[in-house]
C-alpha cells in the first residue's frame, strides 16, 4: 500500500483534501498491543460494523468512516492495492457525502522518525534495502538511541593514540547490528537471533582535537521472513565505516561526533542486502 | 579511442574493486563510505507517503471528522508501515 496508492500523487491529494487519514499497526491492537482501551474498543466496532454491514473486513484493510463514524465503505488490502482503486474509492465517497475541499487537517510530517532519544544520546539512523530476497519497493529503516553512557563505550578506553585498536563493547555493537536485517514480515529485532558480531576500531588520526577511527566488522544473525515460521535464513555482513569523536580529555569523557556505517558484502537468505547507518 | 576505453575500464573497474572487498585505503575510507550511505538512505519518492497529513489515531481522527464533517480514510496493517517494516 504504501509503495502503492499510498504514494499516487492522485490518492495523497484526495486524501488531504477530503479525509482524515489515519494508518494503525495491528500489533498495537492485540490483547498486549500498547494502544489504548478505547482505541482498541473502537477498532473491534469499527471491523464488527463492516462485518455486520455485509462489506469486507479483516486485518490488513482499509475502512472508509462517515463524519459520523460509521463504516461507509471497505476494501482488502489486495483489491486496494489494484491500479486506480483507492483513487476510485474516495472520488466515489466524496461524491457520495458531497465533502467540500479543504487543507489537511493534520500537518504532512515525516513518518520515520526517532523517539525517546534523550539530551545527550546518539540516535542512529538505518537504512536496508534488499535485493532477490525481500520487497523492494522501498527501503525498511530503523532508530537506535544510545544512551550517553552507550555512546561513550564506541571509543576507546585508554588514550586516543593514531595507530591503536579496540573493541567497540558488544552490548552496543549488538544493539546496532541486530537491525541488519531487510524488509521482512517478521519484524523480531531482538539480539538473541545473534550468531556472531563484532565492531573493531583502529585509530588513523587526530586533527584539531578530533579522532577519527576506522571501523570493520561483521555480524551473522538468524531471521525469519515470517514470525514464528523458521526458513534457516541468516544474515551474513561484512560492515565497514568510521567513528568520529572527541576523545576524553581528563574528567570529561569522549563525545561521538559521527558513526557511520555501512555493509560490504552481506547476504539474507537468497540475495544480498545493503544496509547503512548514520548519526544524527 | 584506446585511452576512451581505458578510461571508461577504469571507472567500470574502480567501483567494483571496492565493492568486491579490495582493502579500501584509510584516505578513501570516508568518501566511500559516505557515498554508500547516499546511495543506501531512502530517495524523496520513497517518502511520497510523508506528504499526507496524518492522523496519530483512530479516535482523534474521528473527533476531527466529526468536527470538519469529513469521512475518515483508515488503513490497519501488520508491521510499522512509517518506517518500512511491514
Amino acid at each position: 500500500m504504501r509503495a502503492g496508492p499510498l504514494s499516487d500523487p492522485k490518492v495523497i491529494s484526495l486524501l488531504n483534501a477530503y479525509f482524515v487519514p489515519v494508518y494503525i499497526s495491528n500489533e498495537d491492537y492485540d490483547e498486549r498491543g500498547s494502544a489504548p482501551k478505547e482505541e482498541k474498543k473502537e477498532h473491534d466496532r469499527i471491523y464488527h460494523q463492516a462485518l455486520e454491514a455485509k462489506l469486507s473486513a479483516g486485518t490488513v484493510h482499509v475502512y472508509i468512516l462517515t463524519p459520523e463514524g460509521k463504516v461507509l465503505d471497505s476494501r482488502h488490502v489486495a483489491k486496494a492495492a489494484e491500479p486506480g482503486e483507492v483513487a476510485r474509492l474516495l472520488e466515489s465517497v466524496v461524491g457520495k457525502l458531497k465533502t467540500p475541499p479543504g487543507e489537511p487537517l493534520a500537518r504532512p510530517a515525516p513518518q520515520s522518525a526517532p523517539k525517546g532519544a534523550s539530551p545527550g544520546s546518539l540516535v542512529l539512523h538505518l537504512t536496508a534495502r534488499g535485493k532477490g530476497c525481500s520487497w523492494e519497493d522501498f527501503p525498511s529503516e530503523s532508530w537506535i538511541v544510545l544512551e550517553r553512557a552507550q555512546a561513550a563505550k564506541l571509543l576507546p578506553p585508554g588514550e586516543a593514540v593514531p595507530g591503536s585498536s579496540w573493541d567497540i563493547y558488544p552490548g552496543v555493537s549488538e544493539s546496532i547490528l541486530t537491525h541488519f536485517f531487510p524488509q521482512t514480515e517478521n519484524n523480531d529485532a531482538s539480539p538473541k537471533r545473534i550468531l556472531e558480531q563484532s565492531l573493531k576500531a583502529n585509530l588513523i588520526c587526530v586533527k584539531d582535537g578530533v579522532a577519527h577511527a576506522r571501523v570493520e566488522g561483521k555480524v551473522k544473525l538468524k531471521h525469519n521472513f515470517y514470525p514464528g515460521r523458521d526458513d534457516g535464513r541468516l544474515v551474513e555482513a561484512a560492515v565497514t565505516g568510521y567513528v568520529d569523536f572527541e576523545p576524553a580529555v581528563g574528567g570529561t569523557p569522549g563525545r561521538v561526533r559521527s558513526l557511520r556505517l555501512v555493509t560490504g558484502k552481506a547476504t539474507y537468505g537468497p540475495g544480498t542486502i545493503s544496509v547503512s547507518v548514520r548519526s544524527m | 579511442m584506446t585511452f576512451s576505453i581505458l578510461i571508461r575500464g577504469m571507472l567500470i573497474v574502480f567501483p567494483l574493486a571496492l565493492v568486491a572487498g579490495e582493502p579500501l585505503t584509510d584516505a578513501s575510507l570516508t568518501a566511500w563510505v559516505d557515498q554508500r550511505i547516499k546511495e543506501c538512505e531512502p530517495k524523496p519518492e520513497e517518502r511520497r507517503f510523508d506528504e499526507i497529513g496524518w492522523v496519530q489515531s483512530s479516535r482523534e481522527a474521528e473527533r476531527l471528522a466529526k468536527e470538519h464533517e469529513r469521512p475518515v480514510f483508515l488503513f490497519t496493517h501488520d508491521g510499522r508501515m512509517g518506517i518500512g517494516r511491514c
